[in-house]
């Protein structure tokens, strides 16, 4: 089954066929949720409820369309409306990690120094961040996902940069920057 | 032509920084930065930043989130499709009109067709002729 043929059954009442999507696409969600919202049990929740509302606004997707891009729409704006709901104190620890995934290449403490400048950031700086740095959306697609002007992504890109750099503090640049020249 | 201040070079360097087009050329930035001792600090940290990123992945977490979900698609509707009302409605809605109109006595048509041509002398002179009268007599201009 493929993306066109599980949103066609769902169309024609199928809800086992909307499983596919679900399980296709959940884990990429939660990443994407968690990006957002800097909250574990809120991004499961944010999922949810779009997948849900996704469901219910099947009828009005345009099949010449992806199906991913059109539903972060959907998980984007439950994720923003979730926020404008209530605000918590984020807590990052060593072992659990929220936003980047743990590799061997960089160690615990310096993900965890990337997480925390993270979660300093406004959620619409951070979604705009991750989305530039870890999927590699170039400007246009970055435009076109969030609906936003070609220019403004420009700008809003480098600011979220600058207060990154800002969170993040000389010290770790510099250490990025000795590993990158050794 | 283009203004030049140290932020739109800032921005435009880490828009070429990242393979973009950018407002300003690279030859204009890059002169800029030679002769912009504060551009450079700014920029440099910037894009080693930049390089820091690509030994980062995003985390996809593992989730089973189909069965609550499955759970709860019971308590909704299925998908509306606007489509299917269009394709069923439009039909009979065409027929009801097309029996409106052949069943028509002739007194109705003495009052639709002026409607109709008010609609049509409105929507050519794009604009309400005696809501433009009301808001004159309200300003006393028209008896005047």
């Amino acid at each position: 089954m493929d993306d066109a043929v599980a949103i066609k059954r769902c169309k024609a009442g199928e809800r086992d066929a909307f499983r596919y999507l679900v399980e296709r696409y959940q884990s990429e969600a939660l990443g994407h949720a968690r990006a957002i919202l800097a909250d574990r049990e809120d991004a499961l929740d944010a999922v949810q409820e779009a997948f849900l509302d996704a469901y219910q606004a099947l009828g009005r997707f345009d099949a010449a369309r992806q199906f991913y891009p059109w539903f972060y729409t959907i998980l984007r704006n439950r994720c923003f409306k979730m926020l404008r709901g209530h605000r918590k104190n984020v807590e990052v620890s060593l072992d659990d990690a929220l936003i980047l995934a743990p590799s061997g290449e960089v160690s615990p403490e310096d993900r965890l120094a990337l997480e925390h400048a993270l979660v300093g950031l406004s959620p619409a700086e951070r979604e705009l961040v991750t989305l530039k740095h870890l999927d590699g959306l170039s400007y246009d697609e970055l435009a076109e996902r969030l609906e936003l002007p070609r220019g403004t992504v420009m700008s809003r890109l480098f600011y979220a940069r600058k207060r990154l750099r800002e969170k993040l503090g000389s010290s770790l640049i510099r250490k990025a920057k000795d590993t990158i020249h050794d | 032509m283009t203004d030049i201040n140290c932020e739109s070079v800032r921005v435009a360097a880490m828009a070429l920084a990242d393979g973009e087009d950018s407002p300003l050329g690279r030859e204009e930035v890059q002169m800029h930065l030679r002769n912009c001792e504060l551009c450079r600090a700014e920029i440099e940290p910037m894009r080693t930043m930049n390089e820091l990123w690509s030994s980062h992945e995003r985390l996809r977490p593992e989730a089973n989130l189909w069965p609550s979900i499955y759970e709860r698609l019971g308590e909704s509707a299925p998908p509306f499709s606007w489509r299917v009302l269009l394709l069923f409605g439009a039909p009979l809605f065409g027929y009801k009109v097309l029996l409106l109109v052949f069943q028509a006595p002739p007194s109705l048509w003495s009052k639709l067709v002026p409607v109709i041509l008010a609609i049509a002398v409105f929507r050519y002179l794009k604009a309400n002729p005696f809501k433009i009268n009301c808001e004159l007599t309200l300003r006393g201009e028209l008896s005047s």
